[in-house]
């Protein structure tokens, strides 16, 4: 799977989860300014475990693997 | 019917918890958001605005009802008669201000079909625009949502008002059922008696029982600063689980909150993770989800392990689907006379009794920078707590601004130490150990 792939079924699923135009979020926005906090973080996050069997929340990764969709994906790509 | 609104299953639980607040305290489960604002407003402006608002939302006048499919919804008048909107004031002092406020929220309204309420109050710094409202029509970021929606009115913006709509989801029994075996488990697994003592559980409070606030605003340095202490300790977007293992610390250290004769503090927390958006599409009645953190008492000194232990049962909760599974198997609750509800809850909270309520609100509800042409300085809100726990920390941002509410009932604990707690609550987050 490509890490653009990657990146359309993130932004899929961050905008099911926040109820929002998939059309509307970008790669490059921090995922914050997406509106995404806490609650919808862990989501994403047990989405991530489910759909590409990787758990994120204990792996010590740091804060810039989590600050966009694209490094987001990135990370994902290169863990798979 | 068609075109009515049926209530959710968390709208109905909100209904019991609202006839079980008025046994114990005279007063249901109302709450309050409010504007700081560095002006005031132009008092005919307001008054006028907020009457003709109102008018225009006679599902501000509902009742709850029960249809022939035996499923609860909300009958909203054709029209709505006497308009009670607003009530003005001028005191001298901030402090003086803030009684106000707290004697506003502390009052019930004057009629049944009343369920919010506009209050002005100017001191010589400026002055505080409130809404009082009551969950069972509003959650707190729609009250937020509405508020914003009255700024927009007031300023000759033009608001369209569609009646909410919502099915009777009476379908899927199966999944309904299997859920709230789900939710039935989870709380048998949390269930461990609080432990005897504590005053503000079983009995009801004699002559009403006011709840009393204590309320700090960070400046926009100190909320960064919060902000990225959380970063480091709990993690990118952890702003949430940081501020509540910071009250679970200081209120371990206060001696406040009960604990189980197992020894774990029980702590229900609601959350709303909806977009602004999303909040503008449904601003009426309650759209917030559930979770429930266990904290060992011996753990509670460490924000370490508080930390550890809030993000782990914050992740298997999401990751087993509780949230969904509480809001499908509440949807069964529907059926249950509410009187008999409020037992069945008063049950299970006497066998899961929480040491105390939170909320984070999440910014966006209301994020205008003026309210009718005066800056904005700050957004907070001072919600009655439940019965019990009697007591609960209530966080709000707006902006980059954090806000943070103590609110409990008074009697509980005296008032010097209610600052001491604040002051807790304040050091915690600021990364410091101990207060004093």
């Amino acid at each position: 799977m490509t890490t653009v792939e990657i990146e359309r079924i993130l932004i899929e699923e961050i905008a099911l989860i926040l109820n929002a135009d998939a059309g509307a979020l970008s790669v490059d926005a921090p995922l914050h300014s997406l509106g995404v906090d806490s609650m919808s973080f862990v989501e994403l996050l047990v989405f991530i475990e489910k759909r590409f069997k990787l758990k994120l929340m204990d792996s010590g990764l740091k804060k810039e693997d989590f600050r966009t969709v694209r490094a987001l994906a990135a990370r994902v790509s290169q863990s798979l | 019917m068609k075109d009515v609104y049926y209530l959710s299953g968390i709208d109905w639980v909100m209904y019991a918890l609202d006839l079980s607040a008025r046994r114990r305290t005279g007063i249901g489960t109302y709450s309050q958001v409010i504007l700081d604002l560095a002006g005031v407003s132009p008092a005919r402006d307001m008054e006028e605005a907020a009457a003709q608002f109102i008018r225009r939302l006679p599902v501000l006048h509902g009742r709850i009802c029960r249809a022939l499919n035996l499923a609860p919804y909300w009958n909203i008048p054709s029209r709505v008669l006497s308009v009670d909107s607003i009530s003005s004031s001028s005191v001298s002092s901030r402090e003086k201000a803030l009684a106000v406020l707290e004697k506003a929220v502390n009052t019930p309204f004057a009629r049944k079909d009343q369920h919010l309420r506009f209050y002005s109050v100017i001191h010589p710094q400026g002055s505080y625009f409130s809404l009082v409202f009551d969950h069972l029509i509003l959650d707190a970021r729609g009250a937020e949502t509405l508020l914003s929606m009255f700024n927009e009115f007031s300023a000759g913006g033009k608001i369209i008002f569609d009646a909410p709509v919502q099915g009777h989801q009476l379908s899927a029994w199966k999944r309904k059922f299997s859920a709230g075996r789900r939710v039935n488990r989870f709380f048998r697994a949390l269930g461990q008696p609080a432990e005897a003592g504590g005053r503000a559980g079983r009995e009801r409070m004699p002559g009403g029982a006011e709840c009393v606030f204590r309320h700090h605003t960070f400046d926009v340095q100190q909320s960064r600063r919060i902000a990225e202490l959380a970063d480091e300790k709990a993690g990118y977007l952890m702003l949430m689980p940081y501020t509540l293992a910071a009250v679970i610390s200081a209120l371990h250290d206060s001696r406040l909150g009960k604990c189980s004769r197992g020894g774990e503090y029980l702590i229900p927390v609601n959350l709303d993770t909806r977009s602004a958006d999303k909040c503008r599409k449904d601003v009426f009645f309650n759209h917030v989800s559930f979770l429930f953190f266990r904290v060992r008492k011996e753990d509670s000194g460490d924000m370490e392990n508080i930390l550890a232990t809030v993000k782990d049962q914050m992740y298997g909760q999401v990751k087993n689907g509780f949230p969904r599974d509480l809001e499908e198997a509440s949807l069964l609750m529907r059926i249950v006379p509410a009187r008999l509800l409020h037992y069945v809850l008063g049950t299970v909270m006497r066998e899961n009794e929480a040491a105390f309520a939170f909320s984070f609100n999440a910014a966006g509800g209301f994020a205008s920078a003026e309210f009718i042409r005066v800056p904005v300085r700050g957004v907070f809100h001072t919600p009655r707590v439940p019965v019990p726990p009697g007591m609960g920390v209530f966080f709000t941002r707006y902006g980059e601004r954090l806000s943070v509410v103590f609110s409990y009932l008074r009697g509980m604990i005296s008032e010097a130490g209610a600052d001491a707690v604040m002051e807790r609550i304040r050091a915690r987050l600021l990364g410091g150990s101990d207060a004093g």
